[in-house]
């Protein structure tokens, strides 16, 4: 079943001149399950792309299509929405919220939406996440794969349909990055989540049933990876 | 809204706290002046209502003729709280010497009259019986008729009528023999003592009689006063009353001093303009408050754009984010408002409390009313309420920021970076002189102008309200001051206006030496002056007084062949300080007062206030002694003096018209005067003539105390000699006495008792020194408030200043950690900050220096408007304050904030602010 689909998606900032086109006519669908990577080289549009998937920024034309909805032609209101219940997204930088601790962190989608916290769910996460000490701790008490975990929390605790990541690895050591890729797929598997990262590291890459490369603003390669 | 938010916000002002701070201090500062404009207009308009109920009385409105029926009927009214009548006995001929005031009005006071109504004796006691009398004051000021306390007087007492035996209203005036007092009775009266005359509601300008007051029973008008217990249902019940029927509209007088006071009735009452003044005032607090409020919400939101970008992308909608900064400005004011209210109140109260006396000179209020706080609950929840609008006005604004921002732009912070090379292109010149850190703060300047807009624009305010309240301060000084030395009378604190009249049976001589003999006075002099028609030869006038603007003075009624005339001023001093002129002339007072020979001195320059210029009378070369001739018209039998004109001849000629024939004219019985019924005198005929020669121009010490005036001065000891003993009297009969005194109302007290005890009226007795503290004690009063506003607005825009520059090199942290990472040393920092400062300093006087001197300009055009005699004027050391402290209050922000980030370890400040 097809989740998302986009239709040569276009992004171009300044004008005339100083015109850059961060994305150039891309367009692609996934399916819901599916763990996507996306390569590409710095300044090639990959985060302009994950961020107009997750609706935190606007294309210049094109359409983004999730569940069948035309992301873009809902009220701001409805956007908000859409980012509360539909959408996790992980930075690279976690972005947590520095005066609210981790509890508070990860329940931030469900709070604002005005619902009553599923406890139940709160503990599987803080579990799965190694965060059962730190439940009480603010962000600059953590370490970074602990933020990290924190912002994976955070996107996963609504269960969305998708969740984008962007560089989620980027500023750890290896031994987190691979932590934090375990529970990313595990995610994406227990809950049949779709699953979009960008990473710069192959060895990530290649953990994903299909990468599509960007360069320019253009896919300039899309191939599923087959696996015994 | 739910709790998340909240706890957020809560958190973030914690973790703030020297904003947190600010922004309370800013909402406490706006809410202490509003309460205390709010507070302060409304204690000042209870003021106001409680020295009017003291002066005149409490109550509101008077139904005049009111019958018994109407009494009751107002009386058992539910909103009335007290009534009180007084009917009228009768009217008695006086003998006054205001030919349209012959009467005495006497009426007699009914039961609750003195309750509603305020009798202010001067001297005396109020009538305990029908055979006694109170007497108002004006008999003697506005009828010259001195009846002392203790006089027994017969009264013819009678109603008044007009020919027809139709009795007159109060209000109708004196129509001499077509009315007249019928059903008179004798009737016997003790003066008891002396009171204010009433306000011209109770007795109107136009009343023929002066209003006496006695007790017992009365046939005549009875007129009922009563006081509401809300004055300001004044017109509802007005309304109600003669819907009902029982009070007629055209019967009723309103206490107008008192429902003005309480804004009932008429449009220009008294709490309209403290009303506008409280206005105006609030206005501007409103704009300095929303000023600095507002730039500490959209600095703490800039601060916070990061945090409310994450929010929205994990799905906060706009509404939320919204909410978010409005709770934080609700929670602020709630702890913002209730202390500014506090502090508000003492501060108003304290200050009320301490001017009190100053108020009471300022109305000139009864004694027993003084200035006091009153709170009104009411104006407290008005200055809440708009300290509460000031605020989330201030909030809405950034929060709309907030919530336009793309999430990824907000998480980003990416909004300041669009700027283009040429907007930050910097001068050869700064690098030159402040070398490569100058150039990057002349940069850092240009890059975000609307930012520093705000500093400088704060910074150009406190400029212009420091300097403008000084200058408004200075110029008021300068107006009494220059007062002070401008007159005789103004100098001395107590003048006493002696006229020889046949009722008073005590010299002048003697009062003066009675007056003098006061303990206190340091000193006393007594001397008359008089305006006259004086004759100058042309030969010798100076060249200076032939000018266009001073022809004007040359007068055309004394015309003299050879001769200026113009009017001048005489005065006849005592003769001990006419030797001391004489002496500070340089002159022996024996040549002066000589009878066969008497001279006078003469006030050589002169001010002639028209033509704006002060010049010699006499030339330089005239050779004393000169002389100089009183000239006036003379009086001709039978004859009016028409004029001076010049016949065909061109010769003048002085025309005279037949007395009856120019009665016929002014009655309008003859169109056209007939040249051939006139009579025709030469100016040597006409004229009388008194020559004075001059002995000596006066020096220094009588200019000091009559002015530039050109006058001529003579002792009494000559005035005869002079004037001859007809003339004299007209030249001498008013004398003022002046005197020094220690303490001018114990000698003010001592003097009255004196006068009061040898019959004479104490009405010309006058304290200077006391209008003057009442002068200087509005300077006082003006002043304290002045600059109080202007230390509170300064502070506002201190707070404002501190804020902005703070937080602009706070938020510039990233910055600071790259320069310190490629190697600026705090050398270089303090260098690039002081460069800065220097920008913002010089900004903002460059805008706040001219507009001060602007609205100093104006200022001063205002002043000249009460004197025209004053000089323009720049207060040099309010600008060097204020240039100071602007550079001082600058640099001061400037470590604070440096000192903050300099604990910085660089590679965290960078870090800190990436995706």
């Amino acid at each position: 079943m097809e989740i998302i689909k986009v239709e040569n998606l276009c992004k171009t900032y300044g004008a005339g001149n100083n015109e850059v086109k961060a994305l150039d006519g891309v367009s692609f669908s996934v399916e819901k399950g599916e763990f996507l990577a996306i390569v590409g080289p710095s300044g090639s549009g990959k985060s302009t792309l994950l961020h107009i998937l997750g609706g935190v920024d606007k294309p210049s034309s094109g359409k983004v299509y999730m569940n069948g909805q035309d992301v873009y032609a809902q009220n701001e209101e409805e956007l908000a929405v859409f980012r509360r219940r539909q959408v996790g997204l992980i930075y690279q930088f976690y972005n947590l919220i520095p005066v609210l601790n981790v509890t508070e962190n990860i329940t931030l989608p469900v709070l604002m939406d005005g619902r009553k916290v599923n406890e139940e769910r709160l503990e599987e996460l803080l579990d799965v996440l190694k965060l059962k000490e730190r439940r009480d701790n603010l962000p600059n008490q953590l370490s970074g794969g602990q933020q990290q975990r924190v912002s994976i929390g955070r996107a996963l605790m609504n269960a969305p349909a998708v969740v984008l990541a962007d560089e989620p690895t980027g500023n750890l050591d290896s031994k987190n990055s691979q932590e934090i890729v375990e529970l990313l797929k595990m995610s994406n598997r227990k809950y049949n989540q779709t699953l979009i990262v960008i990473t710069h590291d192959e060895s990530i890459a290649l953990q994903a049933d299909r990468i599509i490369a960007i360069e320019d603003g253009r896919i300039v390669k899309d191939e599923r990876i087959r696996r015994g | 809204m739910n709790n998340i938010f909240h706890a957020f916000t809560r958190r973030c002002l914690k973790e703030n706290k020297v904003r947190t701070l600010v922004t309370i201090i800013g909402i406490v500062l706006s809410m202490s002046l509003f309460t205390a404009v709010i507070e302060g207009g409304y204690s000042g308009v209870a003021f106001m209502q409680r020295s009017e109920v003291a002066r005149g009385g409490a109550w509101n409105g008077c139904v005049i003729e009111a019958s018994e029926t109407t009494i009751e009927d107002v009386a058992s009214q539910k909103r009335v709280k007290a009534v009180g009548t007084w009917s009228e006995l009768g009217w008695a001929k006086i003998g006054s010497s205001n030919e349209y005031k012959p009467y005495l009005l006497i009426e007699s006071m009914g039961e609750g009259f003195t309750d509603v109504v305020k009798i202010n004796l001067t001297d005396g006691r109020m009538p305990e019986n029908e055979n006694e009398i109170l007497l108002p004051d004006h008999l003697y000021r506005n009828g010259d008729l001195f009846i002392p306390s203790g006089t027994v007087m017969d009264l013819e007492i009678g109603k008044r009528t007009d020919l027809s035996g139709t009795v007159l209203p109060h209000s109708d005036q004196y129509m001499k023999e077509e009315e007249q007092l019928s059903d008179t009775f004798e009737k016997t009266y003790t003066v008891v003592g002396h009171y204010n005359r009433l306000s011209s509601e109770l007795e109107s300008y136009a009343c023929p009689g002066y209003t006496a007051l006695t007790l017992g029973a009365a046939d005549g008008q009875t007129d009922l006063f009563f006081e509401l217990k809300s004055p300001m249902g004044f017109n509802r019940f007005i309304d109600e009353m003669t819907e009902d029927g029982i009070i007629n509209r055209s019967k009723l007088i309103l206490h107008y001093d008192l429902l003005h006071a309480y804004g009932v009735a008429g449009s220009a009452d008294i709490s309209a303009v403290i009303g506008g003044f409280a206005a105006i005032l609030i206005v501007l607090i409103f704009f300095g408050s929303v000023s600095l409020i507002y730039n500490s919400f959209s600095i703490t939101v800039s601060e916070r754009t990061k945090l409310y970008g994450i929010l929205k992308s994990v799905g906060a909608t706009k509404k939320q984010i919204r909410s978010t900064v409005r709770y934080e400005a609700a929670l602020l004011a709630a702890i913002g408002i209730p202390i500014g209210l506090v502090v508000g109140c003492v501060g108003i109260g304290i200050t009320l409390y301490a001017l009190r006396d100053n108020f009471s000179y300022m109305l000139d209020t009864p004694a027993d009313v003084k200035m006091k706080l009153v709170l009104n609950p009411l104006a407290l929840l008005l200055a809440a309420v708009i300290c509460f609008i000031t605020t989330m006005v201030s909030a809405n604004r950034p929060a709309g920021r907030a919530i336009r921002i793309s999430p990824i732009d907000s998480v980003r912070q990416s909004e300041d970076v669009n700027i283009k090379a040429r907007e930050v292109k910097t001068s050869k010149l700064t690098q030159k002189l402040f070398g490569f850190e100058g150039m990057l703060a002349s940069k850092n300047f240009k890059r975000n102008r609307r930012r520093y807009r705000s500093v400088v624009l704060s910074l150009f305010m406190s400029v212009v309200l420091f300097i403008s309240a000084s200058s408004f301060c200075s110029y008021l000084t300068a107006l009494v001051g220059d007062r002070s030395g401008y007159n005789l009378r103004s100098r001395m604190d107590i003048v006493y206006t002696y006229v020889e009249q046949d009722s008073v049976s005590v010299s002048a001589d003697d009062t003066m030496r009675l007056l003098s003999g006061v303990p206190g006075v340091k000193s006393g002099m007594m001397l008359s002056y008089v305006y006259d028609y004086v004759g100058f030869r042309d030969e010798l006038l100076s060249e200076d007084i032939d000018q266009p603007e001073i022809r004007q003075y040359f007068d055309s009624w004394v015309e003299v062949p050879g001769y200026k005339t113009m009017d001048t001023q005489i005065y006849v001093v005592d003769d001990r300080m006419f030797a001391d002129y004489c002496s500070s002339a340089g002159a022996d007072v024996k040549d002066f007062t000589d009878k066969n020979e008497p001279k006078a001195l003469f006030i050589n320059q002169r001010n002639f206030y028209l033509a704006k210029k002060t010049v010699d009378v006499f030339g330089k070369d005239s050779r004393l002694p000169v002389s100089c001739s009183i000239m006036n018209v003379k009086d001709i039998e039978g004859y009016y003096f028409r004029g001076s004109e010049v016949s065909d001849s061109g010769d003048i000629v002085y025309v005279y018209y037949p007395e009856d024939y120019m009665n016929d004219y002014w009655d309008g019985k003859v169109s056209e005067l007939d040249p051939e019924k006139a009579l025709r005198l030469t100016p040597e005929e006409a004229v009388t003539t008194i020559d004075v020669t001059i002995g000596a121009f006066a020096g220094e010490d009588a200019l000091d105390l009559f002015g530039p005036s050109g006058s001529i001065i003579l002792p009494y000891s000559t005035a005869e000699a002079i004037f001859g003993t007809d003339k004299a009297k007209d030249y001498t009969s008013a004398k003022e006495m002046y005197f020094q005194v220690e303490n001018h109302t114990a000698a003010f007290d001592a003097m009255k008792a004196i006068l009061n005890e040898k019959g004479m009226s104490t009405d010309r007795l006058i304290d200077y020194a006391q209008d003057y503290e009442g002068m200087k004690m509005m300077v006082t009063v003006i002043n304290v408030f002045a600059y109080g506003f202007i230390i509170l607005i300064s502070l506002i825009a201190l707070a404002n200043v501190f804020n902005t520059i703070s937080t602009n090199i706070i938020l510039r942290r990233r910055e600071f950690a790259m320069l310190k990472s490629v190697g600026m040393d705090s050398r270089g920092f303090n260098k690039m900050m002081n460069y800065e400062c220097i920008i913002y300093g010089v900004k903002g006087l460059s805008w706040g220096i001219p507009v001060s001197i602007l609205t100093t300009y104006l200022i001063f055009l205002v002043a000249r408007g009460g004197e025209e005699e004053l000089r323009f004027f720049i207060p040099f050391g309010s600008f060097a304050v204020a240039i100071g402290s602007v550079f001082i209050v600058v640099f001061a922000t400037m470590l604070f904030a440096m000192d903050k980030i300099k604990k910085d370890n660089p590679i965290d400040a960078l870090k800190n602010e990436n995706i």
